[in-house]
């Protein structure tokens, strides 16, 4: 590879973190008021039980009875944290990735094929590929793959419902599912034939669908900036570590990363030191243990390359950092989703109604719900277009969407299809699916601990 | 001039200060001459970017010394100043390009489509594997692969990320019996997968066309990392290969790349990707090579097959268009434009118009930036927007005000 021509060499080993602490720091004032009303610019820079101490724009400092202040500033002056807000501004610098991984989280690597997100997969230790799919209530196979990868089927007295009606299923022992270093182990995975009333000579792309119980299950984060899964395996069935529980009590126990070696034995735990060859690692339990740098992954070997003392100490005061507090200091927008069974809602409009969205990362283009289009105004075509879905093809009609937004994003005369998603009258609370042309496009990164779905458009 | 025109068969695919950077991924960076390297941003301060290597090293860049897909990056994603894409004039990417010592690699082994053991030789670059017949030197197309790769990741912002890390395939034959070889090969492809129709299609026009598409087989996708679709060129004379910016081998070659990039569109979509896949193929074509080699090839439903070209001289086209413009014997509209659906539609003036259409929405550093960003949008929403959204793309509030530009634009001493 050719370097680029103009670079300057600055120094060696350095990495990302500690630079950050050399950056500028930048000071935000906010006004605090005194129960008499008085008005002061101020940054809280500490606080005792009683007292609050603040940076007066002057640059002098001034202490003040917590007591005094009004009802409001008392709440933000006991909700405040001195290390959370020193370190604020600095872990800006931090990706969703970063932050997770800190957290015992596994980086997996999509692939979009279309806009749809596809992860490698293993089943019984066969290679597989899944679509991740928040619209599917539950994961579901590709009868064929289900058949190729060793699973036993059962009787096809089960159904599946999709966009296209409801489709004979079968129950498919699975001994083992593994995606990166979760594995699902002696589940049933509903398998059905997806490649039902497909063009001819179309392939499957996938082998199934990676659905919103496992993903839930693994606290799936998704970001499609980033291009990444982000999936918790100490969660899953692969009982390497216990799983730890998800109150804030507990978070310490979660401090650490998963490090593979070149012949896949998997540590899990924390840099204490390192050498040029060689870092010691105290793990989850306690242990402390050496490990050569050169028998790492690649990637964990560029992490131990770029691992610092003080570059850990910025991370972990990072690590108090919410995913949502990372993306808002960056002006995402953030959606408090309504979870209802498996499938995740949001509140937007349609052609300037009020209306609320299914989120699905499965569809590779919204998808409007018939009668929906028709009550919003949605300018819909003659019924001559198909979609296709789990259960085969449908009949769908293309439209014309004159306005949708989700908070500030807009999305402007976009053409998209409308089919009846209704099949079985039971009367639809949400308009239509939110697909992943609408979320690729503002950079959406969904969350299922949080339940919040956060988007930023580019303007 | 005359030149010795080829044939192309249109497909439409269905289907301030310091300021920290937040998305702090490894990504590949880009330089004018092509160079790249693998780095996280540190920060973005006053002019020049702050990079750590997986080394680690850190490095400085001067953003002005960056492609506009990493000044579209900063912008997007260190907050950065939206002034970065406004100055300086625009860069041809692709010929500034600077050919790595190293840039292709003869393989050992050999390609054989049909399984027999007479194979083509095989030229691998870091984005594209040449599948050449025995005899043909690929040096010249290799080097307008590239450079014309390195263009659109210069301009485009995911164009990297989309491509992926599998290389395409393109075929070399020495002559049009080896091509036609290919032809069967595709046939029975295309046949094997119960795709009866679609194999009619490609034998129909294969020997009409100058480069014909084909499908490569899972075997040797996987044994060479090949993305699924190749390229066939029909080969008159096999020297053409052997000196770079070949007119007719870079149209197809910006084809391909643009539509990796926009990745298609929907069926119910609506008009306008074919006259910005084809404008754009033309553009780049004339504005690379100084001329246009290329003819449009249309099937219509009832198995004719038609022909369509601009003006006999393609280094004419501009003049002709700005006299016409000038003249108010036509007058250039958008909605027109984008509403021309295939080959068909076409006459000279409207193949140029397309041409003028591509020209004017890359003519300035805001407007690639701009066209980049319409492209993005394209690929993530499966569909051109309508003229009222696309001209806000380029900063417009009305098709009229964007076409009022357009207009002076093929006017003026800038449209060649």
């Amino acid at each position: 590879m050719k370097s680029i021509k103009y670079i300057t060499m600055l120094m060696l080993g350095m990495g990302l973190s500690i630079s950050s602490l050399n950056a500028k720091e930048t000071v935000e004032y906010r006004d605090f008021k005194n129960s008499a009303g008085k008005v002061i610019k101020a940054v809280l820079v500490d606080k005792t039980d009683i007292k609050a101490v603040f940076l007066m724009q002057n640059g002098r400092r001034s202490s003040v009875d917590i007591s005094a202040l009004s009802k409001e500033d008392q709440e933000y002056v006991k909700g405040w944290n001195k290390a959370k807000a020193y370190f604020l501004t600095k872990c800006r610098s931090l990706s969703v990735g970063a932050l997770l991984t800190l957290r015992g989280y596994e980086a997996i690597p999509i692939k979009l094929d279309g806009n749809s997100i596809v992860v490698d997969a293993k089943i019984n230790g066969k290679p597989a590929k899944f679509v991740v799919d928040t619209g599917a209530g539950t994961s579901l196979f590709h009868t064929g793959s289900a058949i190729r990868t060793g699973c036993k089927l059962g009787p096809f007295e089960h159904k599946v419902y999709g966009v296209s009606g409801e489709v004979p299923a079968a129950l498919a022992q699975v001994d083992t599912l593994q995606i990166g270093e979760s594995v699902f182990k002696n589940r049933e995975i509903l398998a059905t034939d997806l490649m039902k009333d497909m063009p001819k000579g179309a392939k499957r792309r996938d082998d199934g669908l990676f659905g919103a119980e496992m993903l839930s299950e693994l606290d799936a984060v998704i970001s499609y900036q980033e291009r990444t899964l982000f999936l918790r395996p100490d969660k899953s069935d692969s009982a390497k570590v216990k799983a730890v529980d998800d109150d804030q009590a507990n978070e310490d126990a979660l401090t650490f990363r998963i490090f593979k070696s070149k012949t896949g034995k998997i540590y899990r735990g924390n840099i204490t030191k390192k050498t040029a060859t060689v870092i010691s690692v105290k793990t989850e339990k306690g242990k402390k243990i050496q490990l050569s740098i050169s028998q790492l992954s690649p990637e964990d070997s560029e992490y131990a390359k770029n691992w610092t003392p003080e570059g850990a100490l910025f991370l972990q005061h990072c690590r108090s950092l919410t995913i949502q507090e990372l993306l808002e200091l960056r002006a995402y927008q953030s959606f408090k989703y309504q979870r209802k069974g498996n499938h995740i809602f949001v509140d937007g409009t349609l052609n300037g109604n009020e209306v609320t969205w299914m989120i699905d990362t499965g569809a590779d283009s919204s998808l409007l719900h018939l009668k929906a289009a028709h009550d919003n105004k949605v300018d819909v075509g003659p019924m001559d277009q198909k979609v296709y879905g789990v259960g085969g093809e449908a009949p769908a009609a293309g439209c014309t969407v004159e306005s949708v937004t989700l908070g500030d994003a807009l999305f402007k005369k976009r053409r998209i299809l409308a089919t009846n998603l209704d099949r079985f009258e039971q009367g639809l609370t949400y308009v239509g699916l939110f697909g992943a042309d609408f979320m690729r496009e503002c950079n959406a990164v969904i969350t299922y601990r949080e339940q919040r779905m956060f988007m930023i458009q580019v303007k | 001039m005359k030149l010795l025109k080829k044939s192309i068969l249109v497909l439409i695919i269905s289907a301030a200060s310091a300021l920290f950077a937040s998305a702090a991924d490894f990504r590949t960076w880009t330089s004018k001459q092509g160079g790249s390297i693998e780095a996280q941003i540190l920060k973005y301060d006053n002019g020049i970017v702050f990079l750590t290597t997986k080394e680690p090293k850190e490095i400085q860049i001067k953003v002005a010394d960056l492609s506009l897909a990493d000044r579209q990056y900063l912008i997007e994603f260190a907050q950065a100043d939206k002034d970065l894409l406004m100055k300086g004039e625009p860069d041809v990417p692709e010929h500034q390009w600077r050919k790595p010592k190293d840039f292709i690699k003869k393989l050992e082994e050999t390609l054989s489509l049909d399984g027999s053991e007479d194979g083509f030789e095989l030229y691998q670059t870091k984005h594209y594997l040449f599948a050449a017949s025995k005899g043909v030197n690929p040096q010249g197309v290799a080097e307008t692969a590239e450079a014309c790769w390195h263009g659109m990741a210069f301009q485009h912002l995911e164009f990297i990320e989309n491509w992926g890390t599998t290389r395409k395939l393109i075929i070399l034959p020495k002559d049009t019996e080896v091509y036609e070889a290919v032809g069967k090969y595709e046939k029975a492809r295309l046949i094997d997968a119960g795709q009866g129709e679609a194999a009619d299609n490609s034998a129909a026009t294969w020997s009409r066309v100058g480069v014909g598409n084909i499908g490569v087989k899972e075997d040797v996708m996987k044994k060479h990392n090949l993305k699924d679709r190749g390229l066939a060129f029909n080969t008159k004379d096999k020297k053409d290969f052997r000196k770079d910016w070949h007119s007719f081998q870079t149209h197809v070659i910006c084809s391909d790349l643009l539509s990796e990039q926009l990745g298609g569109v929907s069926r119910i979509s609506g008009n306008g990707y074919f006259p910005i896949t084809r404008g754009h193929s033309f553009y780049k074509e004339i504005q690379l090579t100084k001329k246009t080699m290329t003819n449009l090839l249309s099937k219509d439903s009832g198995g004719d097959i038609g022909s369509k070209k601009g003006f006999d001289d393609g280094t004419a086209w501009a003049k002709e268009l700005q006299k016409l413009v000038k003249k108010d014997k036509i007058k250039l509209q958008l909605l027109q434009t984008l509403n021309l659906e295939s080959p068909k539609d076409l006459d000279p003036v409207k193949l140029v118009t397309m041409y003028s259409l591509s020209y004017f929405m890359q003519s300035t550093q805001p407007r690639i930036a701009a066209y980049a960003k319409l492209c993005r949008r394209i690929n993530t929403s499966d569909q051109v927007p309508a003229p009222s959204e696309l001209v806000k793309f380029f900063g417009y509030e009305t098709v009229d005000a964007f076409e009022k530009d357009w207009t002076e634009f093929v006017k003026s001493r800038d449209f060649k």
